[in-house]
């Protein structure tokens, strides 16, 4: 009867953690703390070792198909991220040991997906029809291909070309993205209460858009500087879209995005 | 949609781009000023890698005796070649599929003997992977590092990606030497047909921001990584570090380069290249005609030249896939590549030579007619290249059936900085090679070369320098 009950309870788990949003981190951060998007846990090298590795553990957090997208209104986070994440580290000062993981391509893919909503194949093709992530880039992505490239090894880091790679997945991927939405009108999923016509980008839509994709993407708040910095790019008489694929490219290629 | 251009100046403006990346061009990596030599004459590398373990003894040191010995009909020595070969066989598959491109060792022997050299060799392991990062490394002679990495950090020099990679297995393996910088690693190319889209972020992408917007952005990223919490915590991390440092350097040189258009290899019927602001290269036409670029080895061997053309790389390692590149008429390349020796020996052996000599013929051609930087005052880029056929190991000393593993071997080395023409070494009535007095160059039984010794050569012929290297003085004009 134990071992029912404890089954019971755990099949109740489970099946929490896997209908839970992919993007249920920002409905669900109501108490105006920012989101820390790695615990200690996982700075220590435990997700992403390898893309197979990371790519369970991204996965445990839903699929796209049955994400929502985040909020556009990033004001109802109520905070800046001038807070310290409560990690017990101290994020002022340099890490003594420096062991960043590099997000290989499963890991990257997922997270690039879930905070566009996008799936696998709407993600990044070149020319429309070859996968970035499976054929044109996987080896600077951190994949190998031991059948039909004879790689046996993946890059043990980033190889030289690895920021063109990553660059060309975030350029395909919120590219993809705006064109959707724009095409979706009022049903618009992650650009959303946001006028992609309009010229220049109304002030008012800057810091919702900018703390919606860093909460996608990084999953924390931008700070007062960072929204500030962001803010007076786009007063340069940006329109909307430009702005929109600008921050949301260089969101996501940020190293942060990149090593966790 | 504004289409508003920030100049660099309106970006600096809003802030401090430049600190970050200041730091990042300080930074390991990429820095021609960080490379051995500032400014020499370039000199290219080309390892075409024989996978799977190519006998010298059924290629140009092909005997009429011994447990090797092929009819008198089957080899041919072109008048002036101290070099024999062996023509083109009736191979197949099982018996069911023809194998073998055509191409004749002889063909290649008449136009090349000049520059071409043997050197026999015995190595030391007949472990496939073990052996093939040997070959490249020689036996780590040099502290460990490659021959690749060492033509990269001696002429890498403003070439983008030094040390290019289109192998598999032990041949795309870094050295164990740690000094080596990161840009002088291998750099793995997949597709050579597709390996373009790596050279640009924005290039060929639909709707993309143009090339001064996303210089704009990329300024805005620099300064709000620097802001972030996430920076100040790892700021110091040597992989963050080579990251930023690869991406300030790296990609604004591709790109200013145009190197997408300079590499494009695509060009598939079924795409309109131009709907996606893609051009092929000047050289495309001339290409398509001395390669077929749909097959694998013969694209990998156009590519290498367009790297080493337009200064991209200055080192290139290609090896053949596994695959056999079936069609009506057949297969040009063997299962497994040389190692298709375990069932057929005579047969992959003829086939694969031929096969990675039908495309390195083409490749030298070029060579001869192209000029250094384009400019007819540097010379012909052939003058100062060197290809190195490296492979893991002989096979048993057999002439029919299939083969194992062997120890002992030779290497075929071409280039016009070597003594030509010439075998270096012998072999005996066993068909086990013998070394060489490497002064002199006169044939000695008691003697064997090693791994060390192949990678003296090639090291010495392109003036690459190192404690403990042969002097190889025979074979090395002007040494």
């Amino acid at each position: 009867m134990k071992t029912l009950l404890i089954a019971f309870v755990g099949l109740v788990f489970i099946q929490a953690s896997c209908t839970k949003s992919p993007t249920s981190f920002i409905k669900t951060n109501t108490s105006n703390k920012p989101v820390s998007r790695v615990d200690d846990t996982t700075r220590d090298g435990s997700i992403g070792q390898d893309g197979v590795a990371a790519e369970s553990t991204d996965s445990s957090n839903g699929s796209t198909s049955s994400g929502e997208p985040g909020s556009m209104d990033g004001t109802s986070q109520g905070n800046t991220g001038s807070e310290l994440p409560e990690t017990g580290v101290n994020l002022t000062e340099p890490s003594l040991y420096n062991n960043v993981v590099w997000k290989r391509y499963r890991a990257l893919e997922n997270g690039m997906m879930r905070a566009l909503s996008l799936s696998k194949q709407q993600l990044c093709n070149e020319l429309d029809q070859f996968s970035c992530i499976d054929q044109i880039h996987l080896f600077n992505l951190g994949g190998n291909d031991p059948f039909f490239a004879a790689q046996g090894k993946r890059a043990a880091d980033p190889t030289i070309l690895t920021p063109v790679a990553v660059e060309r997945l975030a350029m395909h991927a919120c590219g993809n993205r705006i064109e959707l939405d724009k095409a979706a009108g009022a049903n618009a999923v992650v650009f959303t209460g946001f006028t992609l016509n309009a010229d220049p980008i109304p002030a008012d839509q800057i810091s919702p858009l900018v703390t919606t994709l860093y909460q996608l993407f990084l999953a924390r708040n931008p700070n007062a500087e960072e929204i500030a910095k962001l803010d007076a790019f786009a007063k340069q008489g940006i329109g909307s879209e430009q702005f929109a694929k600008t921050a949301c490219f260089v969101i996501a290629t940020m190293y942060e995005n990149i090593f966790i | 949609m504004s289409k508003k251009i920030l100049s660099r100046r309106d970006l600096l403006k809003l802030g401090s781009s430049a600190s970050l990346l200041s730091m990042t061009s300080s930074l390991p990596g990429i820095g021609p000023s960080l490379f051995a030599q500032a400014a020499q004459k370039p000199k290219y590398l080309f390892v075409i890698a024989c996978a799977g373990g190519s006998s010298i003894l059924d290629s140009f040191m092909a005997q009429t005796s011994g447990p090797t010995a092929f009819g008198e009909q089957q080899i041919s020595i072109p008048q002036g070649s101290n070099l024999s070969c062996v023509l083109p066989l009736d191979n197949s598959i099982q018996g069911a599929i023809p194998l073998g491109n055509g191409f004749s060792q002889e063909t290649f022997l008449n136009k090349h003997k000049d520059d071409m050299v043997v050197m026999t060799q015995e190595v030391s392991s007949v472990n496939h992977v073990i052996a093939a990062k040997r070959s490249i490394s020689g036996n780590n002679i040099n502290s460990g590092r490659t021959i690749t990495e060492a033509m990269a950090m001696q002429y890498g020099n403003g070439f983008t990606i030094p040390n290019a990679n289109m192998a598999g297995g032990g041949y795309s393996e870094d050295g164990d030497d740690e000094s080596v910088l990161a840009a002088a690693r291998t750099q793995p190319i997949a597709d050579p047909l597709m390996f373009a889209f790596a050279t640009s972020g924005f290039q060929g992408i639909r709707g993309s921001l143009s090339g001064p917007e996303l210089e704009i952005a990329r300024l805005l990223r620099t300064d709000l990584e620097g802001m972030s919490q996430n920076h100040k915590f790892y700021m110091e991390s040597s992989k963050v570090k080579t990251y930023l440092s690869n991406r300030a350097n790296l990609l604004e040189a591709l790109e200013k380069g145009n190197t997408m258009s300079k590499l494009m290899l695509f060009n598939d019927q079924s795409v309109n290249l131009a709907e996606f602001g893609i051009s092929l290269p000047d050289s495309f036409t001339m290409l398509a005609e001395r390669f077929n670029l749909a097959d694998p080895m013969e694209s990998k061997v156009a590519l290498a030249y367009l790297l080493a053309k337009e200064k991209i790389s200055c080192s290139v390692t290609i090896a053949p896939g596994q695959d056999p590149n079936i069609s009506a008429e057949g297969s040009p390349n063997a299962p497994i590549a040389f190692d298709w020796s375990h069932v057929d020996h005579r047969g992959a052996q003829n086939a694969m030579w031929s096969y990675m000599l039908k495309s390195t013929d083409a490749l030298i051609d070029l060579l001869k007619a192209t000029d250094i930087d384009g400019d007819p005052a540097n010379g012909k880029m052939w003058d100062q290249s060197m290809i190195y056929f490296a492979t893991e190991f002989g096979r048993d000393k057999v002439s029919s059936g299939g083969s194992g593993h062997h120890l002992n071997n030779g290497s075929l080395l071409i280039s016009p900085m070597l003594n030509g023409n010439a075998i270096y070494g012998g072999v005996g009535n066993d068909g086990i090679t013998y070394g060489f007095e490497p002064q002199t160059g006169i044939p000695d039984p008691n003697r064997m070369m090693h791994e060390e010794d192949v990678y003296s050569a090639v090291a010495m012929a392109l003036g690459i320098d190192f404690d403990g290297r042969t002097d190889l003085k025979a074979m090395v004009k002007g040494a």
